[in-house]
Parts: structure tokens; sequence; C-alpha cells
């Protein structure tokens, strides 16, 4: 039992390593080879897991390997078009100029059932609501929709720009501990931070979070106390 | 670009302890298989106890390495036969005996040809 513990333990440590290594945008929308890769990797951990008859490096070798190809094949595909395209494909316009390619969703085996629900998914109901919409290498569906029905933003009012607004708020401190890149990023300094743990009558050590943006602009949350 | 190159490194990694793999199953099982040989054509019936215990010995030597890179069922297997190889020698079950390192012979051969990339393991 300690042996499948342990065996267990190395290819978990492995597989974190490999993802890790594979990068963020293995944990995201998942291209087709990063798709095979995961799925991959999956089937092969639980083999070596499972039958302690076989030696770990045959469960170890072949998850590295993977991990290695898509990574040079990443690297690869980020310099050259072509092994983009045989790799992970184009995205396909299926709607332009608000009228339906009916062809290429033919050609993508996506049937309008399909393409009406990745637009609820967007919080689209109308198909006369959509302008154009693309489908990324991803399978997601990406909308632009029509002038009429795009949410109102201030630009579309001409409001005036308010710089401050454009930063978002950032986490400063998070149960108690301070994330000083974040803070000086907000232009403040520990000494600011320790002023305002004051006036509240506490200390950083009880702040439970706390977000500032550029204008000063802070939510502070104390920490609960046990009762 | 550090990503690419510890995948590269990785891959070089990968591609040595394949090799040192093969190398080290060549290297011991061709000497096992070297001794095998000897035990079935060269030796006098008289010695077939005394060689075939020196070959079980060897062989848990070198299994103690194997056992890394080889499925151990089959290292097992091999195990049990060259196990029994010096009682047979003992009890002078000549027949017996000369069956089973036939048997070890043709595992080693199918063990070291497994290992090997050739055009048949790879289809």
């Amino acid at each position: 039992m300690l042996v499948t513990f342990f065996r267990t333990l190395i290819l978990y440590i492995v597989i974190v390593f490999g993802v890790r290594l594979m990068g963020k945008r293995q944990l995201g929308e998942l291209q087709p080879s990063e798709l095979v890769v995961t799925i991959l990797i999956s089937n092969i951990a639980t083999l070596p897991i499972e039958e302690i008859e076989t030696p770990l490096f045959s469960g170890l070798l072949p998850i590295l390997s993977l991990v290695t190809f898509e990574v040079i094949i990443s690297a690869i595909n980020l310099h050259s078009r072509r092994m983009r395209r045989l790799f992970s494909g184009s995205p396909v316009v299926v709607i332009k100029n608000g009228e339906i390619d009916q062809q290429k969703l033919r050609e993508l085996r996506f049937s309008v059932d399909d393409l009406m629900a990745q637009l609820r998914q967007d919080q689209i109901f109308a198909l006369d609501e959509v302008d154009f919409a693309v489908v990324e290498t991803t399978g997601k569906l990406s909308v632009y929709q029509k002038y009429g029905a795009r949410t109102l933003t201030p630009k579309t009012l001409e409001l005036p720009d308010q710089p401050a607004q454009n930063a978002p708020p950032l986490v400063v401190v998070s149960d108690g501990y301070v994330y000083s890149d974040y803070l000086a990023l907000c232009g403040r300094d520990m000494e600011w931070l320790e002023g305002i743990a004051a006036s509240r009558r506490t200390t950083i050590r009880d702040i439970f979070v706390m977000t500032l943006d550029q204008a000063g602009n802070y939510h502070l949350v104390e920490r609960e106390v046990k009762g | 670009m550090k990503r690419l190159v510890t995948a590269i490194c990785l891959l070089l990694l990968i591609l040595g302890i394949s090799c040192f793999s093969l190398y080290i199953l060549e290297r011991d099982l061709g000497e096992l298989q070297q001794l095998a040989l000897e035990l079935r054509y060269q030796t006098p019936p008289e010695q077939l106890e005394e060689k075939s215990q020196q070959l079980f010995d060897r062989w848990n030597q070198k299994e103690e390495l194997l056992v890394v890179f080889v499925r151990h069922d089959t290292l097992d297997q091999l195990t049990a036969l060259l196990a029994e190889l010096p009682s047979l020698a003992r009890h002078g079950e000549h027949g017996h005996f000369y069956s089973e390192v036939d048997v070890t012979l043709a595992r080693l051969d199918d063990l070291l040809d497994s290992a090997r990339p050739t055009y048949r393991n790879l289809l």
C-alpha cells in the first residue's frame, strides 16, 4: 500500500510539474493538441498507479515526453503560421454582416442548436442582434453584436474619460498578508497602509481582505473574531 | 524561452535515460545469455548445479537494476525459471533442466528484443 501511495505522490508531482511547464494556456480553453495531451496524460498516469508491476519509469517517460512535445510544438507554432494552422486550425467566420454562412456551419458540423446555445451563453437570444461571429480554434464562439444591441458604455454616451477609473482595484492585503507589489502599483506604501489600519483601530494582521485602486479608494474587511 | 529550454533539456534527459536503459539491457541480458549458453552446451553434467547456482546469483544481482526498466511480472517469470535450475541439476533431471534453460534463453532473447526500437516493436 505504501508503494502505491509513494508512486501516486511521485506521479502527482510530475504531472503538476508537467502542467506548469505547459503553461497557463493548458488550464483555459484547450487547443486540439493540448486536449490530446491532457487526455493521454490522464490515461497514462493511471496505469503505474494501479499496477505496481509496471515500472514507474514506464509511466513517467511518456508523460514527460508528451509534455516536452507539447512545449516544443507550441514554441514552433508561435513562430510558424503554417504549423499553427496545421496543429490548431483556423478561426472560421460563421456569421458575417448578420448573415449565417450555412456552408461553413456544415463544414464545422455545427448545428443551429449548437450555434444558438453558444449565443445564449453570451447572453444573446436573438440572431438578428449578431453582426459577426467566429468559431475560434478552441471551439468557442466569439460574437460581435450589432450597434443597436450592444451594451451602453460611457463612450457611446460621450461621457468624459476618467483615467483613475480605468485601473481596477487590486487586493493589497489578504488574510493579513500584504502584497507589496500591488501596493506599490497603486502608489502607496506600508506607512500609508499602517495609517489606514490604525485609523480603523486594527492592525494589518487583522485585515481579512483589503482592495485598493490607483485613485486611493479602498475597501477593507476586518477578520472576524472567533467566538 | 525558459520553458522551451527546460522542455528541450527534459527531452534530452528522457532520450538519455532511454538509451541508458537499452545499454543496460544489452549488457546485462547479453552476459546472462552467454552464461546460459555455456550452461546449455559447454558445461559437464557434474558442474551443472554449481554453474546454474552461479547463473541464478548473477541474475539476482542484475535484477536489482532491471526492475527499474522492465515489467516486474516478466522478471518474476525469469526468476522462477532460474531458481528451479540448481535443484533440477542436483536431482539429475537433465532433460527437464535443459528444457528450462532453453525457455530461459528464449525469454531473455524476447526481453532484449522487445526493448529494441525495431520496426516490429514500433508497429
